[in-house]
């Protein structure tokens, strides 16, 4: 009974008496981890609700998919409602909860997530406008701003996408940070006709100024610029394509001129 | 994709119409394998890898990535897919036997 009795007792003590002593130095940061681990439960469960909105979205192709095989083209034909869309049934709720929860990690990891599926859907450019301003107003500092830049190249060329990305690119006091976001804008740019050569500039730049930064496992933006360099002037339709000699699976050297007179499919492939 | 690739080098003769693959599979072993299992009849580069020198020099980030070459060489289509992929090719070869037409009766 006795160690029972001494346990209880200094738990009661942390439990009471403790906090009071502490509280002048550690409050803050007491009330942010808490505010931490309320936002990921929060997040957690709008995570599920998600699952369940796709599940319920996608619940037509399923069915079909049980009930026979279908082809990709019939799949493609199953018509979806479009009220059901995940993100506009679960993703003002999410962005609610950013704006509650906003400054913390979590929160930004959703704001990445958010701008992915809005951009992905022309009558959800407000949400991308909105999530887009949380982020210039409250993330511009911070380092996990990287993952939003790389796959910022793949959320368009829209003014919000625009404007973020200048904004990550001249403000972040993080090295890496402003080569993902340099290199994603000058993707951005470079796809559109009228800022073309804008884009073009930048990724030099980019190649010049932050070519030892790491873009992927083992590649560095430096390698990533000379092939995109390469393709943009070599690999483009139109252009005679460049000579491959090597060696095929089983040894044997061959080149790719060689199958001139017929026409050829180029495949890149892998059994994965 | 194999069973489609394979209807492809059978519906054209093959002095009009060839695949070449560049398999970025990560042991050669593997990409024997995979040949053989599929019965592959196309012929292969082998890349080394996902970031072998081929793949880097043509900048390819997503597999499969597709270019369609004519018969002068010159890259005519990127990254066309399914039905897209087979009108390409048949406009392709439709070239081919024009010009080879028009070369005859000269």
């Amino acid at each position: 009974m006795r160690p029972m009795l001494l346990l209880i007792l200094t738990l009661t003590i942390l439990m009471t008496g403790a906090p009071q002593v502490l509280s002048a130095s550690s409050d803050a940061p007491r009330e942010m981890d808490s505010k931490k681990e309320e936002a990921e439960a929060a997040f957690k469960k709008l995570d599920e609700a998600m699952s369940q909105a796709r599940e319920a979205y996608f619940e037509p192709m399923d069915k079909a998919r049980k009930e026979g095989v279908l082809s990709p083209e019939e799949m493609s034909k199953i018509e979806l409602d479009p009220d059901l869309l995940p993100i506009k049934v679960v993703g003002p709720k999410i962005l609610k909860a950013i704006e509650k929860y906003v400054g913390t990690e979590v929160a930004l990891a959703q704001c990445s997530e958010l701008l992915y599926l809005s951009s992905r859907e022309e009558s959800q450019a407000w949400m991308f406008d909105r999530v887009s301003d949380l982020m210039i107003t409250h993330y511009l500092e911070s380092e996990s701003l990287k993952n939003f830049c790389t796959m910022a190249h793949y959320m368009g060329d829209s003014p919000a996408n625009v404007k973020l990305l200048r904004s990550i690119f001249a403000d972040s006091p993080h090295r890496d940070v402003k080569a993902a976001s340099g290199y994603a804008l000058a993707k951005v740019l470079g796809s559109s006709k009228d800022t073309r050569e804008e884009g073009l500039e930048l990724l030099k730049k980019i190649g010049s100024d932050f070519g030892d930064v790491v873009y992927y496992r083992d590649t560095v933006y430096g390698d990533k610029v000379k092939g995109d360099l390469f393709e943009m002037e070599h690999l483009q339709i139109g252009c005679v394509a460049p000579e491959i000699i090597g060696k095929e699976v089983f040894g044997n050297l061959m080149q790719l001129s060689s199958f001139r007179g017929k026409v050829v499919l180029l495949d890149f492939w892998g059994d994965w | 994709m194999y069973p489609h690739e394979r209807s492809l080098v059978e519906k054209y003769p093959a002095d009009e119409f060839a695949i070449v693959g560049v398999n970025s599979e990560s042991t050669i072993e593997a990409a024997q394998e995979v040949i053989k299992k599929n019965n592959l009849t196309w012929m292969n580069f082998y890349d080394g890898g996902t970031s072998g020198p081929i793949s880097t020099r043509w900048n390819v980030s997503g597999w499969p990535t597709i270019y369609l070459i004519d018969a002068q060489g010159i890259i005519r289509y990127k990254d066309v897919r399914g039905e897209d992929m087979d009108k390409a090719i048949e406009e392709l070869v439709a070239e081919l036997r024009t010009e080879k037409q028009k070369a005859e009766t000269k």
